[in-house]
């Protein structure tokens, strides 16, 4: 009989105030791809934890290859050979990729490090795996799906045999699953188990052998993939059907009313631009990670400088003003939703308040601004935005991801944006919430707004976009009505030429 | 911001119980008196601070400040003429030391390193080394009395209040918190961080320069080497006061507790006839004390307090929807 590689046995956590883990099991088999489901606060980032010896459980067994470890910590998990990937990443950026791979155990040659072997190693370890990637590169310049790559030919090196992952699609566009599906396959084959968390429910279908679905810090079913379909498991982790239904499409805006016109707009990454929005409409631009898709919402924002070509919107009186710094465009009306909304959107340890009135706060002009005056904004905006919170003085990074959303959507309500540009609108949301976000944009789009998507999630820009865009490499290759913007004919318009 | 105020209760109430005099009026009033030109720089350290910026410059600045007072009404110019060049070149410092950290983007703790050592050699420069006497001249700025209390106690004061009211009641206040919360969060919202930046580093400069003539005036001389452990106190007071460097906290009278706090111990330690080389290395234990208690406090939230306590109670109140069928 073989061992297990990871047995949890009726693990219990709870914090102050909430249980969250009550007597889960949980069992990875080697040589198998293990998925955990469950909407935000089901437990399954605790249970990864636990597992991973970065938070202690309460009560419960773990044993790893079948050795019981008692008081599990980082480091003895790590000595089993466990080895977790989570998404805030533990990597030296200016290393390079070679440091980064072999760090702790970099071969010595008469005292110094040998790099002409270091090098010869790394290279074998990424090979072994198929990753093609620079090895010379510090890891400052890669990208999440090549930190991610880098991250796991590392767990290898280690000769990890389990490799726990945290969400390890969020923040990858659709180009680069496949060689993380690839190299997990790989893993698998070598006898390398991996434990994962996702959202997306394809992809555990993509990719899973065996399934854990939690709901409220209890499992709620596991078993092999086959036995389950997606519906079924949408089913168990809310404790009812969910319905993938499409937005519904009420107005497609007024096209001879452009509110954005982005013309002929070059950069380093971009080339020759076109493309407009107007009043009422949403309008997608999708493509893979580095299509460009990003910088063209954070550039159409005034939030990065152009090499040529003009961004230019229109008032209510249509007259046009050139974009040339993002505080201007705030005072145009131009919204921006960063995809990295912990990062780039929210000030994460204040309170919602203070992050839902940030928009008014740095639109208004009367240098008096009492704390009265903001909470009583916010308590003004927060139920227009949906937001669900227990009061408007919760710190905002306690709030799940969709409602972080709804915070910046709000962010930019207050201030009557008549343009919001959404950068990845749901990365990051589970997928009750993802709906929740869609209809919130069409509410905003059929009150008037110009509405610019950009997203690499081709399913998404399907669902909910009247015009969409799709780029590569900088260029845009093609645009295609909304309501014909299946995610086969995006991939082909994608692929093509 | 409790606890410091225990710790200034305890430290008071304990020295009086060994020498009455120590919470008699004329005490209480000599140290405040000792504190306010630190008080006057922590104030507008605090507000860089909150800002995620740093100054480490204000304590030279601050010498210079009181030399180049004290040269000015050397051979009888006008006191007023004096202060507002003061003020004015302090500003214009300030100004730069903005404009490079937000325009080019240079760590403000290297840059003000280099005009720690600048401002010192200045102010050696011009006073040829040795102090300038001011003779009888700025009686209003550091020697007066107005209620029966020195004027540099009421300056000190004032700041505060100043402060204080700007941090929590204007927009600029929320800009500067938000800049120091998330900078880039805040750009990106249109913010102007930038502005925002510079601003706090022409006002601490300023207030620096204002310190600096207020010390000058004291002891009616422009020491060129007078305080030059004040920017590292002004720092340790801001932080006593709940600042942390790495911006977004912080208040002007969290700073003000810190600095009575500061005051207090080294009064306290006076009183209780404890030998001054002890002085630096108290000082030294109630900062490492504090910003290990804050550390804690904040360790503990992380891992077991409020997060998951406050993440389950909105939990509770959030029922998720879903798009129903159609």
């Amino acid at each position: 009989m073989t061992v297990n590689v990871l047995e949890l046995r009726e693990i219990s956590k709870s914090f102050p105030g909430v249980q969250a883990l009550s007597n889960v099991s949980l069992i990875v088999r080697p040589g198998t791809v293990h998925a955990i489901c469950g909407e935000n606060g089901a437990g399954k980032s605790t249970l990864i934890k636990i597992a991973t010896g970065a938070q202690s459980a309460d009560s419960g067994v773990i044993q790893i290859c079948g050795d019981r470890i008692d008081h599990a910590s980082r480091r003895t998990v790590q000595n089993l050979g466990v080895r977790a990937i989570f998404q805030e990443r533990q990597i030296a950026p200016d290393l390079s990729v070679t440091e980064n791979v072999l760090l702790d155990r970099l071969p010595k040659r008469f005292g110094r490090v040998d790099w002409k072997n270091a090098k010869i190693q790394a290279r074998q370890r990424m090979d072994a795996l198929e990753i093609s990637l620079d090895i010379d590169t510090p890891v400052r310049n890669l990208s999440v799906a090549q930190l991610q790559m880098m991250e796991i030919a590392r767990a290898v090196s280690l000769e990890a045999r389990l490799i726990v992952m945290d969400e390890p699609t969020a923040s990858l566009s659709r180009h680069e699953l496949e060689p993380l599906f690839r190299v997990i396959n790989k893993l698998r084959d070598g006898g390398v188990s991996v434990l994962f968390i996702s959202h997306h429910l394809d992809e555990v279908f993509a990719i899973a052998d065996e399934i854990t679905v939690m709901r409220d810090g209890v499992v709620i079913s596991h078993g092999e993939i086959s036995e389950f379909t997606p519906a079924s498991i949408a089913g168990l982790m809310f404790g009812r059907t969910v319905l993938s239904s499409q937005a519904d499409r009420m107005s497609q805006g007024d096209l001879s009313k452009p509110r954005l016109v982005i013309d002929k707009v070059c950069s380093d990454r971009l080339n020759d631009v076109s493309l407009s929005v107007s009043a009422g409409e949403i309008v997608s631009v999708t493509g893979g990670i580095g299509a460009g898709v990003s910088e063209l919402a954070r550039m159409a924002a005034g939030g990065m400088l152009k090499s040529s070509g003009e961004i230019l919107v229109y008032d209510d009186s249509r007259k046009s003003h050139a974009i040339s710094s993002r505080r201007q465009a705030l005072n145009l009306g131009v919204a921006y939703l960063p995809a990295d909304r912990k990062r780039k959107g929210l000030l994460l340890e204040r309170t919602l308040s203070d992050n839902i009135v940030l928009g008014q706060q740095a639109a208004g002009s009367n240098p008096i601004l009492t704390p009265r005056k903001v909470s009583e904004s916010a308590r003004a905006i927060a139920p227009s935005a949906n937001i669900k919170a227990a009061n408007v003085d919760v710190v905002v990074g306690t709030l799940s991801g969709g409602n972080q959303q709804k915070v910046m959507i709000g962010r930019w309500m207050g201030v009557n944006a008549r343009i919001m540009i959404f950068d990845e609108p749901t990365a990051g949301i589970d997928i009750a919430s993802k709906f929740e976000i869609y209809s919130e944009l069409r509410r905003l789009a059929d009150s008037g707004v110009a509405i610019l998507i950009c997203s690499t999630d081709f399913q998404e820009v399907g669902q909910v976009s009247d015009r969409v865009f799709v780029m590569r490499s900088g260029n845009i290759v093609g645009e295609v009505e909304g309501s014909k913007a299946t995610e086969g004919r995006l991939l082909e318009m994608e692929m093509s030429k | 911001m409790a606890p410091l105020i225990v710790a200034i209760i305890a430290i008071s109430l304990y020295t009086n119980g060994e020498n009455g005099n120590f919470l008699g009026g004329d005490n209480l009033k000599n140290i405040l008196l000792q504190v306010s030109v630190l008080g006057i720089i922590a104030t507008g350290q605090t507000l860089l601070i909150a800002a995620g910026q740093l100054d480490l410059s204000v304590a030279t600045l601050a010498a210079l400040a009181g030399v180049i007072g004290a040269t000015r009404i050397k051979d009888g110019g006008s006191e007023l003429w004096a202060v507002v060049l003061v003020l004015l070149i302090c500003a214009l410092f300030g100004l730069l030391w903005g404009i490079l950290v937000a325009g080019l983007k240079i760590p403000p703790f290297i840059l003000t390193l280099g005009g720690t050592s600048l401002f010192a050699s200045i102010a050696l420069r011009i006073s040829k080394s040795s102090p300038v006497p001011a003779r009888e001249r700025f009686e209003w700025l550091g020697r007066a009395k107005v209620f029966g209390v020195q004027t540099p106690i009421w300056y000190f004061l004032i700041v505060v209040v100043i402060a204080a009211f700007v941090m929590r009641y204007t927009r600029f206040g929320r800009h500067v918190y938000a800049t120091g919360s998330n900078e880039e969060a805040s750009y990106l919202t249109g913010i102007p961080t930038a502005r925002t930046k510079v601003l706090c580093f022409v006002i601490s400069s300023t207030l620096a320069g204002f310190a600096g003539l207020v010390a000058m005036a004291r002891i009616s001389t422009g020491d060129p080497r007078n305080g030059s452990q004040l920017a590292l106190q002004a720092i340790a007071a801001v932080v006593l006061g709940g600042g942390t460097l790495a911006g977004g906290r912080g208040s002007p009278i969290g700073t003000f507790i810190g600095v009575v706090l500061l005051a207090v111990v080294q009064s306290a330690l006076t009183f209780n006839n404890v030998q001054t080389f002890w002085n630096d290395a108290v000082f030294g234990l109630v900062l490492i004390f504090a910003v290990v208690v804050t550390a804690i406090g904040d360790l503990r939230r992380r891992r077991f307090g409020a997060r998951p306590i406050l993440a389950s109670f909105i939990r509770r109140n959030e029922s998720v929807q879903v798009p129903s069928e159609k």
